[in-house]
C-alpha cells in the first residue's frame, strides 16, 4: 500500500502574470510546491528537469512560466517536442485552452507529418509555440531559414516524455537536439531547456546528455495523492496454476468493473489487448449486456479519429473499462482511474511506475495490479516485491561518441549550414573532425573556405534514420475499407493468411497478405478462436570481419543475416490449441552487425560433470551480458540481442552470438568487441556474487527474452562464465 | 598496438555505410522525380534505358576526348573573383531574340476582364459590359466595384508585374494565361532566364547556375560553374549580380524548383538577396498552351515539339553522376556535358517562353 499525502502549496516569489493568474483562477488551481520551483528555476534562467510521477501536474509548471514569459515578450516563441503524434494533439488541446483563457496570444500549432502543405507557411511564419516531434524535426532543420523568426527569437525548448529518449534512439536524439541549438546561435537565440521525464536513476546526467546544457532538478512531487493499493497477483503460488494468465487478467478487470471501478488493463501485445477486452465484453454480454457495450481495447494502429473517440468516451466515465497495449502509458489525458491492471511485468521498472500512475484520482483510493506470468521473470517479481518497490529505476542512457550515430548527425548539421571547427567542437565534443575527414574522404563533405559543406547528392537527413522503425507500411482493407496500417514484421506476424486480426473488439479473418501491394485483404467474420504464429528464427554469419583475441579469449565480430520463418500457426479457442496450419511465406532477413565467441570445451565438459544443463548455461550467460552491455557500450538493453546454441553450424562449437537490433548494425557489438574481456569479468561478478538461488532479473532473466527465458541454469551460466573470463585473463597466446 | 589502424578501419566502414544510405536517398529521389508528373525539377529524363546507355557512352567519349586537358583549356571563360571566392564563368551569345507581349495588349488583356475583380463573375461582367463599362480603368467611380477596379489600376500602370502576378493568382491561378500579360510591362532585357544544374534534390550543392539575358537581338548566355564545391557562394554571387529591382525571373518550374533551391542554398551561405519577385513560369503557362500535344511536360518534350529534338545530350538525372566522375578524375569531359547541357536547357526556355507570349 502505498499511502496518502496531502497536498504540499507554495507561495510564489513574484507575482504571476495578471493573464495567467485567470486561466489559474477559472480553473480552480492552486500550484503545488514543486510548480513553484519549476517557475522560479526557469524565471532565473536556468535549464530544469522534472522527474515528478504521473498526473502531478508536471505540463502545468512549465506551461505557466513559458505563458508568462511569451506575455511578457510578444516576439518570444517556444518549441515543444513529443515523441509521437497523439501527445502532440492533446498538448494542443491543452495550450488552446489557456491561450483562450488567459488571452495571451500564442497560436499555439502542430507541425508534423499530419499537417496540410497549404497551413505550413502560416504556422512558420506566425505561431509561436510550435509542437512536434522529433522525425519532424529531423527533416525541417534544413529549410530553417523558412523558419527564421520561430528560431531568433526561440526563448523555450519543450522535451516532454524525455525518458523514451534513450539507447539508441536516444543518442540520435541527442545529437539533433545539438544541431537545433547550433542553428539557434546561428539566428542569434539561446533557448532554456525544460525536460519532464518519468522517474529515472539518472535525471540530471540523461538531461545533461540529452541537450549539451546542465539542469536543475524538481523533483519532490508536492501534488496531493490518495491512498493507492499495489497488489501482486500470482495465477502460479501453487507452482502450477489452472488457468492462464491471460484468463486471470480477464477475471480481474470483470470483477472491477462489476464492483464499479473503472480499470485500465495493460496487455503485452495488441492481440492481448483485443483478447482480454473480447473475453471480458463476451462473458459480460451474458450477464449484462449493457456493460459490455462499455468495454473498448485501445491500441497504436487504429485510425487516430478512432483513437480520440475512445479517450473521450474513457474520460466521460462512459467506458468504464479499457484494455490497451503500452500506446496509453505515455501521458495521452484519459483523465486518472480507479484501478489499473498489469498482464505480465512491463519490462522496466519505469512502464511499471508510468502505466501503475494511471490510477488515483482526487481523494478515492485506487488500485494498481501486477499480473505474474508463467516466466520466471514475472514469478521472481512475485516471490521478491522489494525489487520492484526498493529497486532503483533504470539508468537512461545516451551515447555521444558513437561513431555511426555521430557521422550521420555531423552529416546532417554540415548540410544545414557550413560547419567550422573549433567552432561547433562545442556542439560535438566527439569525433567531430574524424567525423568530417571521413565524410570527405567518402566524397559527403569538403573543407571550403566557407567552411565544412555537405557535398552529398542524396537528402542527407534521408540517409540518418533516427530509430529502427520499418519504413514498409502494410493497408489492412475490408471491403476497400481502410481499417488499419501495419509495419512489415507485424504483417507477417498477426496477418497472414488465416490469421485472426482483431480490431475494436471484432474479429476478422485475413483473406489475402498481398506483399508486393503491401495490403492485407480481410472479411469481417464472427470467429470464436484467435490464430498465434510458429516461427522458427536463424542466424547465419555473412562474413567474418576481425577476430580479436583478449588473453585466450578470440571473440569474433562480423555481419550476420538473422532471418525469422513464420512456417506455421496454431489456432486456439481460449487457451487451447485446436488445430494447426502451415503457411507459405518468404523469410524475413534482418542484415546487422554481431559479436560471437566459441565457448570452450572445458565449459562444456565441467557442465556435464557437474550433472548441468549447457543450453541453459549458454542461455543465462547470454543473457547476463547483455545486462551489462548497457553501460559499457552506451546504449539501452532493448537495442541489443543475443542467441545462443550448443551447436552452431557456422562455427561448428557451442556460441553466443550478441547482435546490433538495427539493420545494418550500429557500433554496439563492435565497440563491445574492444571490451569484451572487461564485459566477460563483470558479467561473471555478477552472476556469482547475485544472492539469487537460480536466477533473477539481476542476473540471467531477461525482460525481452524471446523464450520466456526458457532454459535457464544458473549454475551452469556461472562455469561457462568462469570459463570465459578465464580465458580472457590468460596471457595471450600470441 | 593497432589502436590508430583500427579506429580507421572502423570509421571507413561507418562512412561507407552513410555513402550507400545517401546513394539509395538520392536514386529514390531520382525515382520520385521521374515518376511524377507533378514535379519535374530537372529538365529531361529518358523514358528509356537506352537514353542512359547513350549518355554513359557520351560520358566515356568525352572523357577519352578530353583525357588530360583541363576545364579552362576545354571551355574557354574567365575565372570569377568574389568576395566569396572564386568560380568558373562561360558566356556564349546565341541566336535567339526574345519576344515578349506588347505592353498595349498586355495592358488591354488585363483591364477587360472584369474576373480580375473580387466578386465580379461571369454574368456580373456581362452585365458590366452591357451598361457599357469597357474597361477596369471605366470602373474606378462604380459603388460596389470602384476601390479594388483602383488600385488594380494604379498597379496596371505602375507596370508592378509581381503583384499583378500574385493579384490574377489570387482570382485565378498563377499559371493562366493572364499572368502571362505581366510580362509585357518588362523590356526583354530585364527578363533573366535562369537555370540550374544541381548535385541532388535540395539541400545538396549548386554545380552550374545558368543565366540568359536578351540583350539587342541576341542571347547571351552566363554560367557560372563551380569547378569544385567551394565554388559555390561565388556562383550564388554572380547570379545576384545579374538581379536589380526591374528584373523578372523566367524558369521552366522555378517556382517548385530554381526559386527555392537557390533560397536555401543563400540562406546556406548566409547571403543576402531576395529572389521574390516576378517570376514567370513557363512550365505551367506552357501545360495550358499545349495541353494534349506532347506526351508529357518535360522541358525535352516540349523542345521537341517547339524546336525539334537536341543533337546529343545528358538526362539531368546523370548530372550529379557525372560532376562525380569530373570530381574524381579532375578530367573535364563530364563536366562539359554539363555546362552544354544546362546552356541548350537556357536556349529552349528562352524559345519556349516566346512562343507562349506569341499566343
Ligand atoms: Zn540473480
Ligand atoms: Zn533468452
Amino acid at each position: 500500500m502505498l499511502s496518502a499525502r496531502e497536498p504540499i502549496f507554495a507561495e510564489t516569489a513574484e507575482e504571476i502574470a495578471p493573464n495567467v493568474q485567470a486561466y489559474l483562477r477559472k480553473k480552480g488551481i492552486r500550484l503545488y510546491r514543486h510548480q513553484i520551483k519549476a517557475r522560479a528555476a526557469l524565471r532565473e534562467g536556468k535549464d530544469i528537469v522534472i522527474a515528478t510521477p504521473t498526473a502531478s501536474g508536471k505540463t502545468l509548471a512549465f506551461n505557466v512560466p513559458i505563458f508568462e514569459e511569451l506575455d511578457r515578450e510578444h516576439n518570444a516563441t517556444a518549441l515543444y517536442l513529443y515523441p509521437t503524434k497523439a501527445l502532440s494533439n492533446d498538448q494542443l488541446k491543452v495550450l488552446q485552452e489557456l491561450e483562450l483563457i488567459s488571452a495571451v496570444r500564442v497560436n499555439p500549432s502542430v507541425y508534423d507529418g499530419d499537417t496540410p502543405s497549404h497551413k505550413r507557411p502560416k504556422i512558420r511564419t506566425s505561431a509561436r509555440i510550435v509542437i512536434s516531434n522529433p522525425y519532424e524535426l529531423h527533416h525541417v532543420l534544413p529549410w530553417h531559414y523558412k523558419w527564421q523568426r520561430f528560431l531568433a527569437n526561440l526563448k523555450f525548448i519543450v522535451i516532454d516524455e524525455a525518458h523514451v529518449y534513450r539507447g539508441v534512439f536516444g543518442s540520435n536524439v541527442a545529437l539533433l537536439i545539438r544541431r537545433l541549438r547550433r542553428l539557434c546561435s546561428y539566428y542569434g537565440s539561446e533557448p532554456q531547456f525544460v525536460i519532464s521525464t518519468a522517474t529515472l536513476a539518472n535525471p540530471i546526467e540523461f538531461g545533461e546528455k540529452l541537450t549539451g546544457r546542465t539542469f536543475t532538478l524538481i523533483s519532490e512531487d508536492g501534488s496531493p495523492r490518495a491512498r493507492k493499493y499495489f497488489v501482486l497477483y500470482n495465477p502460479y503460488a501453487d507452482g502450477i496454476g489452472k488457468r492462464s494468465a491471460h484468463q486471470e487478467a480477464k477475471d480481474l478487470f470483470l470483477l472491477f468493473i462489476r464492483n464499479h471501478l473503472q480499470t485500465l488493463c495493460f496487455a503485452p501485445s495488441r492481440k492481448m489487448a483485443e483478447l482480454i477486452a473480447l473475453w471480458a465484453k463476451n462473458e459480460a454480454e451474458e450477464s449484462t449486456p449493457l456493460l459490455a457495450d462499455r468495454i473498448a481495447a485501445y491500441r497504436a494502429g487504429y485510425l487516430p479519429s478512432t483513437r480520440r473517440r475512445i479517450e473521450e468516451r474513457l474520460r466521460s466515465g462512459h467506458l468504464v473499462g479499457v484494455t490497451s497495449t503500452n500506446a496509453l502509458e505515455l501521458g495521452i489525458d484519459i483523465g486518472s482511474l480507479d484501478a489499473v491492471i498489469m498482464a505480465g511485468y512491463p519490462g522496466t521498472i519505469i512502464s511499471t511506475w508510468q502505466q501503475a500512475g494511471r490510477a488515483g484520482r482526487g481523494q478515492d483510493e485506487s488500485l494498481a495490479t501486477l499480473v505474474g506470468f508463467h516466466d520466471p521473470l514475472d514469478q521472481y517479481f512475485m516471490k521478491h516485491p522489494g525489487a520492484l518497490f526498493g529497486g532503483s529505476h533504470e539508468h537512461a542512457i545516451i551515447d555521444l561518441s558513437n561513431e555511426y550515430i555521430t557521422l550521420g548527425h555531423v552529416m546532417c548539421a554540415a548540410a544545414e549550414f557550413p560547419l567550422r571547427l573549433p567552432r561547433d567542437v562545442a556542439y560535438f565534443p566527439a569525433l567531430l573532425s574524424e567525423s568530417l575527414e571521413e565524410l570527405e574522404r567518402q566524397g559527403l563533405a569538403k573543407d571550403t573556405s566557407n567552411g565544412w559543406v555537405y557535398s552529398g547528392s542524396g537528402r542527407a537527413t534521408e540517409a540518418v534514420p533516427l530509430n529502427a522503425l520499418s519504413s514498409q507500411i502494410f493497408k489492412v482493407l475490408c471491403e476497400g475499407r481502410l481499417l488499419e496500417t501495419l509495419d512489415k514484421t507485424r504483417a507477417y506476424r498477426e496477418a497472414h493468411s488465416g490469421a485472426v486480426l482483431l480490431h475494436e473488439g471484432e474479429t476478422y479473418v485475413v483473406e489475402q497478405l498481398d506483399l508486393t501491394n503491401r495490403i492485407i485483404s480481410v472479411s469481417k467474420k464472427n470467429v470464436d478462436y484467435h490464430t498465434e504464429p510458429m516461427k522458427t528464427v536463424d542466424l547465419r554469419i555473412v562474413k567474418e570481419l576481425e577476430k580479436r583475441p583478449h588473453g585466450a579469449l578470440v571473440v569474433s565480430f562480423g555481419i550476420v543475416e538473422v532471418v525469422e520463418q513464420y512456417v506455421g500457426y496454431k489456432t486456439l479457442r481460449y487457451d487451447q490449441v485446436v488445430g494447426i496450419e502451415s503457411l507459405d511465406l518468404p523469410p524475413l532477413r534482418f542484415t546487422t552487425m554481431a559479436l560471437w565467441f566459441r565457448v570452450p570445451d572445458e565449459a562444456v565438459t565441467q557442465v556435464a560433470n557437474e550433472q548441468l544443463d549447457i543450453g541453459g548455461g549458454l542461455h543465462g550467460a547470454e543473457h547476463a551480458l547483455i545486462a551489462m552491455m548497457p553501460l559499457h557500450v552506451m546504449c539501452d538493453r532493448w537495442d541489443i540481442g543475443g542467441v545462443s546454441t550448443t551447436c552452431h553450424p557456422d562455427t561448428t562449437a557451442p556460441t553466443i552470438f550478441i547482435y546490433d537490433g538495427f539493420e545494418g548494425g550500429i557500433g554496439l557489438a563492435e565497440k563491445a568487441v574492444e571490451l569484451i574481456a572487461e564485459i566477460v569479468t563483470v558479467t561473471r561478478e555478477l552472476v556469482t556474487g547475485c544472492s539469487c538461488d537460480i536466477g533473477c532479473p539481476a542476473c540471467i532473466y531477461s525482460p525481452k527474452c524471446g523464450n520466456d527465458n526458457k532454459p535457464l541454469d544458473k549454475q551452469a551460466a556461472i562455469v561457462v562464465l568462469e570459463q570465459l573470463a578465464n580465458l580472457a585473463s590468460a596471457a595471450s597466446n600470441r | 598496438m593497432l589502436i590508430e589502424g583500427q579506429d580507421n578501419q572502423k570509421l571507413s566502414r561507418v562512412g561507407a555505410r552513410i555513402k550507400s544510405r545517401v546513394d539509395q536517398a538520392s536514386d529514390a529521389a531520382d525515382e520520385e522525380r521521374v515518376s511524377s508528373s507533378q514535379f519535374i525539377p530537372g529538365l529531361f529524363y529518358p523514358t528509356d534505358h537506352s537514353g542512359y546507355a547513350q549518355a554513359f557512352a557520351l560520358k566515356r567519349a568525352l572523357i577519352e576526348k578530353h583525357d588530360g586537358k583541363a576545364l579552362e583549356e576545354v571551355t574557354p571563360g574567365t575565372e570569377l573573383v568574389t568576395e566569396r571566392g572564386t568560380c568558373y564563368r562561360v558566356e556564349t551569345e546565341e541566336g535567339v531574340s526574345i519576344r515578349t507581349i506588347p505592353p498595349k495588349r498586355a495592358k488591354e488583356s488585363l483591364l477587360t476582364d472584369f474576373k480580375l475583380l473580387h466578386g465580379v463573375r461571369e454574368t456580373t461582367e456581362r452585365a458590366l459590359k452591357e451598361r457599357g463599362y469597357r474597361s477596369i480603368a471605366d470602373l474606378v467611380e462604380h459603388d460596389r466595384f470602384g476601390t479594388q477596379a483602383l488600385r488594380f489600376l494604379k498597379l496596371v500602370e505602375m507596370r508592378d508585374s509581381g503583384e499583378l502576378i500574385e493579384w490574377v493568382g489570387r482570382r485565378f491561378t498563377r499559371s493562366d494565361p493572364l499572368a502571362l500579360n505581366a510580362s509585357g510591362f518588362h523590356t526583354p532585357d530585364q527578363l533573366l532566364f535562369v537555370d540550374l544544374e544541381t548535385l541532388g534534390l535540395f539541400t545538396s550543392p549548386i554545380i552550374v547556375i545558368g543565366v540568359a539575358e536578351a540583350i539587342d537581338e541576341t542571347l547571351t548566355v552566363r554560367q557560372y560553374v563551380a569547378r569544385n564545391v567551394g565554388e559555390e557562394p561565388a556562383a550564388l554571387e554572380a547570379l545576384l549580380s545579374h538581379v536589380d529591382a526591374s528584373t523578372a525571373l523566367v524558369t521552366f518550374n522555378g517556382r517548385a524548383f530554381d526559386v527555392p533551391f537557390l533560397e536555401q542554398r543563400l540562406a546556406y551561405y548566409r547571403i543576402h538577396g531576395n529572389l521574390q519577385r516576378a517570376h514567370f513560369d513557363v512550365l505551367q503557362f506552357a501545360r495550358r498552351r499545349w495541353r494534349g500535344l506532347t506526351p508529357d511536360f518535360k522541358l525535352a518534350s516540349l523542345e521537341k515539339h517547339v524546336m525539334g529534338a537536341r543533337q546529343s545530350d545528358i538526362p539531368s538525372a546523370l548530372v550529379p553522376e557525372f560532376y562525380e566522375t569530373y570530381l574524381r578524375t579532375q578530367n573535364a569531359g563530364p563536366l562539359v556535358a554539363i555546362i552544354d547541357h544546362n546552356r541548350q536547357d537556357l536556349v529552349a526556355l528562352a524559345h519556349i517562353f516566346s512562343k507562349v507570349c506569341e499566343g
